[in-house]
This record gives structure tokens, sequence and C-alpha cells, in this order.
């Protein structure tokens, strides 16, 4: 009997125990909530940081950008206004070294970027001060399901960019481009911002792992081995075609030539 | 082996027996056809060179084989190189066996040059005569030219024989009177839901300016329904000229029209947001989205038919109305 | 050693001589005289490749599973792992992946089938520009036209037999193409897919016809191919002592038989060689078929690549009357175009010897120059067919060069039309020419390279006369001179002294005559009483 009652009593200072932490606890995190959503966002040191970005970004962009989108990103009749587009564009169209054009044409090409990640930065940081964008996304590729991204890949993407993101011709000289020189990062932002003519894929269309895993499928599809030998470019039955034409059949008639000589 | 003498050709045993013992097959006296040839060709010491060469060939063709079941087995098939390794010692093997077998031919047994005379490639009337005399004769004891009855009733006979074959075959597909119904048939009924590939319901806002989706009905995303897949896409305002009497069946900007080309079937939707043309990427039939998908470019002949949009009360989207005129590809009952 | 080799050898042959008497056709056999030109050993590729089909295709057979029944896929190829697909899809992934050496086999499989149709496109340039079809040989034409279109319908079956995306897309512009024939179209496509595209039943019907149908009767025409070509025996080029009535070259056994076995090898191995080191047909990539999805440059096979640039280069044309719609943007380049092509090709034997009114026999070959309107139309053609080809694949050309798609269209829709004539002009142009410097070696001999100087100070070349034997008569026979302007004279030369008599490559200099005691006389009595 007096071993039990002894029993509750020690059970019940351990149930006290818990209370007090659970107490604590919820303070806490009440504490946090409450600091989070009061707070003001960001702190000084981060803000003056941005503001020397958008600052330098604001440079950089009126000495490249400005003489066709406009001194203030509002656009021109050469280029489209920057105002919303957002930092993934910028980063897409500067990393990739689409821009600034090299030429008029009716399509940007890939080039070489002429501005360092930094520089890039500033100018994104500049044109997403401007009107709130899509912001460079952060690309999960262990979030990604490689089956999924297939799908949506093949549903999606392979219509313009062929099956293994090759690439392929569209009307009047435009293209959709090879996909194999692409960051992940880039492959990301060229869905959610649809660079030039490339349809836009927001975020109620694709989420986020959605798009990690299509990112997840064109890195595999361009840079995984070919188990068969030589890709040939991956282009489908064309070059096929192109090597019996060329290798296959002057091999084979080489040989005939061989056989038919007389010694 | 005296291959110029026609001795030689007659007797399938003589021919054989022609080579004596070491006699490694060339002739003493090349024949006067043969192209007078380099130092290098002639003589025993050259003789073994050649035998020595083709026997290579053929051992190098053994090694290779044996490489190829090494590969086989010691490699593990996911290895990249597993499937070139194979290829290339299957190769060489082929190779080595082709090469040996030519040279052996060409080094070795003597450079005839024989010449056969050809048979005439037509009887001679005599016999054509006598040919048609006996078909002549048979045909006459048959009695076919004369026994109408026969012969109709033969006649007659092989050709209902005939007639069975169809109802066989007919049992291939579906009835033919159903065949143009089913291809008539919108795959879309009214107040059906637009779904995606994995059967979530859009609404206004999934979609930005410019974006476009593969949408099917009540998330049917079966293959079998092959003429039911449509594309949603999204215009900035004031940007469709709807056809007359189409102008509500946008939905704040929002189109949707068949993917199915109606050229040849494939499913047209590669889309460019900034022209809005919609490229189909089998024969480049092009279609221009902000003008009820009408061809611009390439061999289609029809526009991609629309499908009339709505809300439903929860505000997602649904077809207005089924799609007002068969889909996919011309055929001959389409109207 | 070499006497008992005979003995073994005499012994067999009695005992199947006891049987079926065979001595004698088994010596003509052997003593069968074949030409040794090299151009004659081109549709010796397409037979080859054509046996290693059937070895590689019943090895494929073995695993392939021709049914559309939709699986879940658990195989090795991670990016498709719990996809749903059909089980021929499935189980060319298996073959592809999971079972050892099942990759190559495919791979050699496809690269045959390739190098099968394109031997055969070869083979028929060499007997077409040559004149090897004419009298007696158009049975052997009509059967080689026959083997060409039930290559491409085999071809184009076993590209569709995996049920991957492209072979999705190439079914249903075939059924497409199917549908637009009026009146009997639609019917007849329910009939074939077994009711609306896809169906069910398409890959399982492809696969009878593709594993047992057209191979039975390819197997069927090669063996009668064979046998007239056997009985006829094999046309030659002109050369000295080559005649009407004789064949001159190597015999069956042994130099044939060597070199034609060789040769199997080596093609063989060039096949081997291009299934192990350049992948072909990677399914895996394509994905299943899935009649939402497409991919950007969906191609068929090379062989169908005309018919795809046909399908493109048409306008949108359509007519709808009386209830009734005629495609013509299909029907017209999907079913008529190749329709009047292989009529034409399978009629060009007769429609020649109809238009130049030459009904006699015909053992000896052409030049092509010697024959510049054949030449020139046979050109034309090419071209045609050419732009037609190029047009098939003018989306990756433009992506490629970086030209507009749609000008890639526009030039190809005029050079349909223009470059074929001009083509044939050209053509005929370069035969004439060639014909006349053949004159110009007739009459002021052959250069010999030695210069001397003249009195006058002018420095000329030695030309040295033609020799008789070094002279082959043009291919006209001497009762029927020409008929065709542009066409040889009985008179005219076609080669001359160490330019390639007899041949076209390989430069040969033989004696004109053989002597007696080397011919082989055929006693073949087939055609005697």
């Amino acid at each position: 009997m007096t071993s039990t009652a002894a029993g509750f009593a020690a059970a019940g200072r351990r149930r006290r125990k818990l209370a007090s932490y659970a107490v604590l606890l919820t303070a806490l995190v009440v504490l946090g909530v409450t600091y989070a959503v009061l707070a003001p966002r960001g702190h000084a040191a981060s803000t003056a940081e941005e503001s020397f970005a958008v600052q330098k970004g604001r440079e950089l962009f009126q000495t490249s950008c400005a003489t066709c989108h406009g001194i203030n990103a509002q656009g021109t009749q050469e280029a489209p206004s920057l105002i919303g587009v957002g930092a993934a564009a910028v980063d897409f169209q500067v990393s990739s070294g689409r821009m600034p054009l090299a030429r008029p044409g009716p399509q940007a090409d890939r080039k070489e970027a002429k501005y360092d990640r930094a520089q890039i930065d500033q100018m994104a940081a500049y044109v997403a001060s401007l009107a709130p964008g899509p912001q460079i996304p952060q690309v999960d590729l262990a979030d990604g399901d490689l089956q999924l991204g297939g799908n949506l890949f093949r549903t999606n993407c392979a219509s313009c960019h062929n099956f293994a993101g090759s690439g392929g011709a569209l009307t009047y000289g435009k293209y959709a481009p090879r996909l194999t020189p692409a960051t992940p990062v880039q492959v990301a932002e060229a869905i959610r911002t649809g660079p030039e003519n490339m349809p836009v894929f927001g975020p109620s269309t694709f989420d986020d792992h959605q798009v990690n895993s299509i990112v997840k499928y064109v890195d595999y599809v361009t840079r995984s081995k070919n188990p068969g030998g030589l890709a040939l470019g991956k282009f489908g039955p064309v070059p096929e075609g192109l090597v019996i034409a060329v290798v296959g059949i002057p091999a084979l008639l080489a040989m005939t030539l061989w056989i038919g000589a007389r010694a | 082996m005296s291959t110029h003498d026609s001795a030689g050709g007659e007797s399938l045993t003589g021919n054989t027996s022609a080579s004596a013992p070491g006699d490694t097959g060339r002739p003493a006296n090349p024949p006067s056809a043969k192209s007078p040839t380099g130092p290098e060709d002639v003589g025993p010491r050259a003789d073994k060179r050649s035998e020595r060469l083709v026997a290579t060939c053929f051992g190098v063709s053994s090694l290779a084989a044996i490489a190829f079941l090494v590969v086989f087995w010691a490699l593990p098939k996911t290895d990249v190189a597993y499937t070139p390794l194979l290829g290339v010692c299957l190769a060489v093997s082929l190779f080595g066996v082709g090469v040996g077998a030519i040279l052996w031919a060409k080094k070795i047994m003597p450079d005839e040059e024989a010449v056969q005379e050809r048979h005439p490639m037509y009887s001679t009337p005599e016999d054509a005569a006598k040919t048609a005399a006996v078909f002549a004769e048979g045909t006459e004891k048959t009695g076919f030219a004369r026994r109408r009855l026969l012969r109709y009733s033969f006649l007659g006979a092989m050709g209902t024989l005939a007639l069975p074959i169809v109802p066989i075959i007919s049992d291939l597909g579906v009835h033919p009177r159903g065949n143009a119904r089913q291809l008539k048939t919108s795959p879309w009924k009214k107040g059906d839901r637009l779904t995606t590939e994995e059967g979530a319901p859009v609404r206004i806002g999934d979609l930005e300016y410019g974006g476009i989706l593969t949408v099917f009905p009540n998330g049917n995303t079966s293959p079998s329904n092959s003429l039911a897949p449509t594309v949603l896409i999204r215009l900035r305002a004031g940007e469709n000229q709807p056809r007359p009497g189409r102008e509500t069946w946008e939905v704040d900007g929002h189109v949707a029209y068949s993917a199915i080309c109606t050229h040849a079937g494939c499913p047209a939707k590669l889309y460019e947001q900034q022209t809005h043309h919609m490229l189909c990427p089998c024969h480049q039939s092009t279609f221009l989205v902000t003008e009820h998908c009408r061809p611009i470019f390439g061999p289609a002949a029809r526009p991609l038919p629309q499908l009339p949009l709505a809300l439903d009360n929860e505000g997602f989207f649904v077809a207005g109305a089924a799609y007002q005129e068969p889909l996919g590809p011309s055929f001959w009952e389409r109207s | 050693m070499t006497t008992m080799t005979g003995k073994a050898i005499g012994g067999g042959a009695r005992y199947v001589d006891e049987r079926l008497t065979s001595a004698n056709f088994i010596r003509r056999s052997m003593n069968k005289v074949f030409p040794d030109h090299w151009s004659f050993m081109i549709g010796e590729i397409a037979l080859y490749s054509f046996i290693i089909l059937l070895l590689t295709g019943v090895y494929l057979m073995l695993f392939f599973d021709a049914t559309a029944r939709e699986v879940i896929y658990n195989g090795s190829y991670v990016p498709l792992k719990g996809v749903p697909m059909s089980e021929a899809y499935s189980s060319t992934l298996h073959i592809s992946f999971d079972v050892r050496g099942g990759l190559i086999m495919r791979q050699i499989h496809h690269w045959a089938a390739l190098l099968f149709v394109s031997s055969i496109v070869v083979h028929m340039m060499r007997v077409f520009f040559t004149g090897a079809f004419r009298k007696p040989r158009e049975i052997n034409w009509l059967i080689g036209v026959g083997l060409m279109v039930l290559g491409l319908l085999e071809g184009f079956a076993g590209y569709s037999l995996p049920d991957d995306l492209l072979s999705g897309t190439g079914l249903r512009i075939a059924y497409s193409v199917g549908q637009s024939v009026p009146v009997v179209g639609t019917w007849s496509t329910f009939l074939l897919f077994g009711g609306n595209f896809p169906g069910e039943s398409i890959i399982g019907r492809l696969y009878v016809v593709h594993i047992l149908l057209v191979p039975g009767i390819l197997l069927a025409l090669i063996t009668a191919h064979m046998m007239i070509l056997w009985y006829q025996k094999h046309t030659q080029f002109r050369g000295p002592g080559r005649t009407e009535e004789n064949v001159v070259g190597s015999r069956m056994y042994p130099s044939y038989a060597a070199k034609g076995g060789g040769f199997f090898f080596l093609v063989f191995g060039v096949v081997a060689a291009l299934g192990g080191l350049a992948q072909i047909n990677p399914v895996w990539m394509y994905g299943p078929f899935n009649p939402s999805q497409v991919s950007a440059g969906a191609q068929p096979d090379w062989y169908i690549g005309f018919l795809e640039g046909s399908l493109r280069l048409s306008p949108g044309w359509e007519i709808r009357a009386f209830g009734h719609t005629i495609p013509l943007n299909i029907l017209i380049p999907g079913v008529v175009l190749p329709g009047i092509m292989f009529g034409l090709l399978a009629l060009y034997p007769f429609l020649e010897a109809a238009f130049t009114k030459d009904k006699a026999q015909h053992h000896l070959l052409d030049r092509p120059r010697d024959k510049p309107v054949r030449t020139s139309l046979g050109v034309m053609s090419l071209t045609f067919y050419f732009v037609l080809w190029i047009m098939g694949a003018n989306d990756i050309a433009a992506h490629l060069f970086r030209i507009s798609l749609n000008l890639t269209t526009y030039m190809g829709q005029v050079a349909l039309f223009l470059l074929p004539p001009l083509m044939y002009a050209i053509t005929y142009r370069i035969c004439i020419g060639l014909q006349r410097s053949d004159h110009e070696v007739l009459v002021h001999g052959v250069e010999t390279g030695t210069i001397h100087r003249l009195p006058s100070g002018e420095y000329i070349e030695v030309h040295a006369p033609v020799q008789e034997s070094q002279l082959v008569l043009s291919p006209v026979e001497p009762d029927h001179p020409e008929r065709i302007e542009g066409e040889r004279g009985p008179r005219a030369l076609v080669s001359a002294a160490g330019r390639a008599v007899g041949s076209f490559f390989v430069a040969k200099k033989k004696d004109t005559s053989v002597p007696a005691d080397q011919r082989e006389r055929d006693d073949d009595t087939l055609t005697k009483r």
C-alpha cells in the first residue's frame, strides 16, 4: 500500500515537472512567433547590403541595358519592359549570355556570360526592386522525382526541346535551345519566367517539387551515359540514317572494291 | 589445280583430286588472263607469307570471339562500355573470318578468268509449238471449253468461295457503320472539368500570362481517349480575337483548343507565347492561337477545334459545351 | 591427307548422289561463272543484311512481348521505374537493360534493317543506271521493286513495335494517312487498328506482319530473285572477250564462294561494329507512347523519310463537298505520290522498251554515259526523291544550321519542281561531254606523256593510236542503230587504254582473247530437248 502511495506521489512529481517544461516550451514558441511576426524584416546590415546591390545593379543596368530596355527599365520599341520580370529572368538572361544581345535576330543566342556572378546578382537585385517578380529559384535535385520529372518533361517540354533536350526548330528562325549547357538553376528559371517565346509555368501550374523533378530529369537525360555507344546527337532517326549513308554504305562499297579488284 | 582445263569441270571428284599432295593450289603457270603482278606475289616465300597472313586473320578472329565471351561474363551489363566492347569483339571476330577468307581467295587461290557460254533465253519454235500442243490437248480432254455448265459452275464455286473472307475480316474492327460516329463524338461533354495529367482540376490563376497546360476531361488521361488532349492557354487581356459567335468561349483570357493536329493527328502544342504560333512538330503546320487557331503555315487545312470554356460554381474550368466539330485529321465521312 | 579428304568427300558425294542424282547439278553450280565487278556485290549486302535480320530477329522474339496490356515497369532503367506502360514497351526495355547482350542484339537488328533498305536502293541504282533491268530481266526488276516496298513495310512495322513515343507518333500519322483515302479509308483503318486510334490490337497485328507475313513473302521473293538470277546468269560490263553470249569472271567454287562468303562476314562485322558503337533507337529516352505527348524532331527511319518530307511540303488543300471530306493535304503526298513513284519505278523497263522499241535481249551492260536519256531520267527521279527525303529532316537541318524552318519549306517546295529538270539537263550535258572525250581518244589516240618540240618551236604531246584490244564497242546492237538522240552509234568507242576497260573504278587491262581451252562450256540442258 505504502509503496503504491509513494509510487503515485513520484508519478505526480514527474507530471508536474513535465507540465512545467511544456509551459516553458509554449512560452518560447509564442515568444519566437511573436518576434518573427512583429520584428522588422531583415536587419539593418542586410538592408544596407541590398540597397548597395540595387545601387550597383542600377549602374550596371544603365551602362549596358538601358539603351534597349529604357532608362528606367520601362521598355522601348526594341525591348520589353523589365518591370515585374523578377530576379529569375535577369539571372537567366544574363548568366546564360543571352543578354546583352549580340545582334538583333529572331531570338537571343546562348553565349559566354559577360558579367560575373556578383554583377549578375546586382542587376537582378535592381530589377527585382522595381516590382515584385519571380525570385531566383532554389533548385533541390535531391527533392526531385526522376519518374515524375520524365513524364512532365515529355508532356510539357519535349514537344519543343526534343525527347533528350537536344532542342528543336520553331517557326521563322526561332528555336528551342539545346538544354545540355544549361545549369539546373537556369532550367528552373526558364520554366518559371518563360524567356522570349517559351511559355511560362508559374508556381500554381507546377509546384517546386514538380520543377525540381523536371530539372532533375533534364540533368539526367542530358548528362547520363549512353549504354548503346555514341549518342549521335540524340536527334532520333535522322542522324542514324546519315550514319548508314555516310559510314555503313561507303565502308561496304569500299570492301566490294577491294574484293572485286584483281590482285 | 587445273582450273582452266575444261576436263576439270567434267566431274565432281575429278576436280577435287586434281590437287596434288603438297600443292598449295597455286598453279605453276599462271594463266595468261592474269595480270602481271609484283614480285612479292610469286614464289614459295611469298606464298608462305600469304598463308601466314590468312592464318593470322583467322587467329585474330578466334581471339576476338574469346574476348567477346570474357566481356560478356566478366563485365557487369550495366557498365557503359559493355555493349560497345561486345560490338568491337564481335566485329573483330567477324572481320577476321571475312578478311581471311577473301585474302585466301585473292592471294592463295589461282586468279582465274573463266568464261561460260550463255544458253539462249528462248525456246525453239518447235519446242514452243510442242508445248502448246500438249497444253491444248490436255485442255481439250477436260472439255473446259465445250462444257459450259461445268465451266460456269466451277468459276461460280471459286467466286463464292471468296465470299466467306469478307465476314471473317470484318470482325477485325468495329462495325463500319459506327466508325464515323466514333470519330465524330466529342470526348468532352458540357461541364467536364479541365484536369491536369495528374488529375487536378484547374482554376483561374493556375496559369500565368503566356502559360500553357495540357488538360484532359475529368481526369481521363487514358491513351485510348487519344483525341481528348486539349491545351489551355492564358492570353493577355485583349490579345484574343475570337471568331464571331465565340466571344463567350473564353474565360478571362483563357482559351482552350484541341491539341490534336487537324492534318495528321500529332499533338500540335509547340506554343510560342509572344508570337502565339502553335506549331506541330510532325509536319510543321502552324496555327495562330489569337485568331481561333487558324492555320497560317504548313499542310493543315483547318483550324484546331476550340473548346468553349466556362467556370463551375467552385471556380474550376469546365467545358462550356462539347466540341462543336469532329477532332483530329479529316476523314471521308467527316462532313 | 588430301587424298583422304578426297576419299571422304567422294564417299559423301556418292551417298548424296545415289539419292538425289546431284553430281551434275553440283558440278554445274560450282562451275558457274560470276563477273568480278565490285558493283555486283551490292545486292549481296542486302541478302546478307536479311540473313542478319533473321538471326537477330529470332533472338529478339524470344524476349519481346507484343501486347498492349498495361504493366508497371520495374526493371533496371531508373527514370521509368514505376511508370505504367504497355507490355511491348516494357519488354523492349527489358531486352535493352536486363538481358545480357540484349541491347547489342537490338541495335544490330536495327542497323541491319537500315542497311537492308539502303543496300536495296543502291543495288537498284546500279541496276538502273547500267540497264541491267532490260529484257530478259524485267521480272527480276519487278521482284526487286516488290522487295523494296516490302522492305519499307517491314521496317515500318518493326519501328512501330516497341510502342515508344516516337513509334506511336509514326502510327498516328499512318492512321491519318489511311483515313484520308476516300470511301474506304475510315473502314480500312478501323479494320486494321481494330477501332479508333490507338486501340489495343495494332501492336499484336503488326507483330504478325513483322515476324511472319512480310518476312515470309520476302524470303520467297528473295529465293525467286536469286533463282532467276542463277538461271539467267549475271549481266556483265563490256570488255575484251565479253559478248552477249558469254559470262567472264570467277567460278562459283572456290574463288567466288570464298569471296562472297567472306563478304558476308564483313557485312556482319560492319553491322556488329555499328551495333556496338553507335546507339540506335534509344526507346528508353523516348518514353512510352502517350497520345498527348510528342517530341520535337519526330522522324521516321530514313526510308520513310521521303513520305514525311512530302507530307511536310504539301499545301493545306482539302475538299469538302456533298457531305464528304477529302484531305488532299494527306491523300496526295501520303498515298497518291508514293503510288506514282513506285508505279513508275516498277514500269520503267517496259516504258523504256516501248519508247526505244528495243525488243532485243541484253546481257552486256550499258555505261551510264552511253544512255544519256536513261541516265538523266534516273538522276532526275533521284533528285526528286532526295528533295523529299531531305525535307523529311528539314526541322533538324533548320535547327542545326540556324535557318528559318519556314524558309526550308519554301525552298523545298521550289526545289521539288525546279531541281529535277535542272539535274536532267546537267546530267545530259555531262553524258554528252564524256562521250565527246571518248570520241577524242578514238580519233586522236591516247596521251603518252611524251612531249616533242617541233622545228617551229611548238610543243606537242605524242598520242599513241588506240589498240584494237583496248576498244570496246558501244552498247548498241548492230541491227538496232541509235534511236534516241544522243544514244551511241554502233561505231562509237567506249573506253581506251589506261582508262578503265569494262569497269568504272578499277582499272583493268586484260587480253582480249580467252583461249578456247579455258572456256567453260555450260552444259545446262534445260532449254534443250
